[in-house]
């Protein structure tokens, strides 16, 4: 079955206050249903990244901070497994991530490998 | 009450579904996070010193971030609290070693986990005035050179673990007031070099007003009708007994005024369920429907209350216990023993003359001797009572 990437992308723009405990913990359960309700689906739950970063330019070049020309900064991935981009989407907008108002870019993998 | 406080989840339909997954899959009891934070904040505030609370802070929501990430995918913990508790210590140690501060507290961070992972999840306990690290942390949100207003913010924000927008929605203000007001506190506690071990008995003590007041205020932010039922004010009741509870259970700090102020708030809380409509509108006294007061919460409020009448202490929470009380027992408003209330009233206004206290023992009065004594006293009223009674009748 393919496998799709999905990569979070958190907005740079709403950033608001911190999420009180209160709002992680109803996260923390959005999660766990999620990876029960596609269990045999989700094939790598992925990580979060850190907010911080280097990007290497050509030449060498070493700037600090990831790439941040969108509005978006990629927050986390996961990888799931699905029949078509139409089932990578369904699953993905049920990710707790989409529900609280993120954007998922979904990306097939070539299978080279 | 599924804690689905999700801003967008009133809006999205898509949503509903999600809760049924999230109550079938709750591991972890309500409001375990908001706890643990309190609890998390108060130890490493021990062990950092009161001007590293904005350190405690940051690591500790740092800690519930990687338990976002990873709890999910490896499994909750066996043990949550001491899982949370070596991640944000540990976060500690390593913004302290970058400040080359380290190698104090590590020793005694070390000393201390032990002692902490020995007692299994179970709050540690150690030799100090105050037993548990969260009542101190109340107590010294509540030192005299903070402004009663930035104590209150502080004290939902570090022991009570609310949010920023959380506590502006409960207090009916914006973030921005509330960042200031927890801003100054902090200043104040920099500026006066607060450490937690200077609490000896007789500072608890003299504070102990402080403490109690600033938990009534808490409660009555939460309870006041002026605004719908919405869970972050309920959950303001809840936390404010809960504080109140641990205050009482305390043996320094347990004086039968603490036994007292936890008797009203469970009389009050005892009767929220018939105090709103369907609607969400406040319904009046005379209208509500007594039989969905919580009997569980009087029973409970009246052994409070024996505590509370050992001793020849009489605070106001003695006093308003006592109307509540009454309210409480009146099978109506018309059997209402209101010459008792009448009664505790005046006993009331010789200690607190307050415009609201004057209003409602007017009331009062009014139902025993008709409307004639309370006319009066709203027509004798200044303007700036007036005003600050207004929301009240609008």
């Amino acid at each position: 079955m393919p496998k799709y990437l999905l990569i979070y992308r958190d907005s740079t723009e709403s950033q608001q206050s911190q999420p009180s405990p209160e709002e992680m913990q109803g996260f923390l359960k959005m999660w766990d249903g999620w990876f029960k309700q596609f269990e045999g689906k989700i094939v790598d739950m992925g990580d979060g990244l850190l907010p911080t970063g280097r990007v290497l330019q050509p030449g060498g070049v070493v700037a600090d901070g990831p790439y941040v020309e969108a509005k978006e900064m990629i927050g986390g991935f996961s990888v799931v497994a699905a029949n078509s981009y139409e089932e990578a989407v369904e699953i993905a907008k049920l990710c707790p991530i989409a529900i609280i108002g993120g954007a998922i870019e979904i990306r097939e993998f070539a299978g080279y490998v | 009450m599924p804690d689905c406080h999700h801003r967008r989840c009133h809006r999205n339909p898509r949503v509903c579904w999600l809760r049924l997954i999230v109550d079938s899959t709750s591991q972890l009891v309500e409001h375990f996070f908001r706890h643990e934070y309190g609890r998390l904040v108060a130890l490493l505030v021990r062990d950092l010193g009161a001007r590293n609370l904005e350190l405690a802070e940051d690591v500790v929501q740092s800690a519930l971030s990687r338990a976002l990430v990873s709890w999910p995918r490896s499994g909750t913990p066996t043990d949550p609290s001491a899982w949370l508790f070596r991640t944000a210590k540990n976060l500690a140690i390593d913004s302290l070693r970058r400040q080359k501060l380290a190698d104090h507290f590590r020793e005694v961070a070390n000393q201390q986990t032990d002692a902490y992972e020995e007692a299994s999840g179970t709050s540690p306990r150690f030799d100090s005035e105050i037993g548990d690290e969260t009542l101190r942390l109340l107590f010294l949100c509540c030192h005299p050179a903070i402004a009663v207003e930035s104590q209150v913010a502080l004290a939902l924000k570090t022991v009570s673990g609310f949010g920023v927008q959380e506590i502006a929605h409960g207090l009916q203000t914006t973030s921005a007031t509330i960042e200031k007001r927890l801003t100054r506190a902090k200043e104040k506690l920099r500026e006066h070099q607060l450490e937690l071990g200077e609490l000896t008995s007789a500072a608890i003590l003299d504070r102990l007003d402080a403490v109690l007041s600033t938990i009534y205020l808490i409660f009555n932010e939460g309870h006041s009708a002026t605004c719908g039922n919405s869970p972050i004010r309920l959950d303001l009741c809840w936390e404010a007994i809960r504080l109140a509870k641990m205050v009482a259970a305390h043996p320094l700090c347990g004086s039968p005024s603490a036994q007292a102020l936890v008797a009203l708030l469970l009389l009050h809380a005892a009767r929220l369920n018939g105090r709103l409509d369907t609607a969400g509108s406040v319904v009046l006294l005379a209208e509500q429907d007594r039989t969905v007061w919580d009997g569980r919460l009087i029973r409970e409020a009246m052994s409070y209350a024996q505590h509370a009448a050992q001793g020849n202490e009489l605070s106001r929470y003695h006093i308003e216990a006592g109307i509540a009380w009454e309210h409480c027992r009146a099978a109506s408003i018309a059997e209402t023993d209101w010459a008792r209330i009448v009664d505790l009233y005046a006993l009331l206004l010789k200690r607190f003359a307050t415009p609201m206290i004057q209003l409602n023992a007017a009331i009062a009065r009014s139902y025993l001797e008709g409307p004639g004594e309370a006319k009066q006293f709203l027509l004798t009223m200044n303007d700036v009572d007036r005003k600050r009674l207004r929301p009240w009748w609008d």
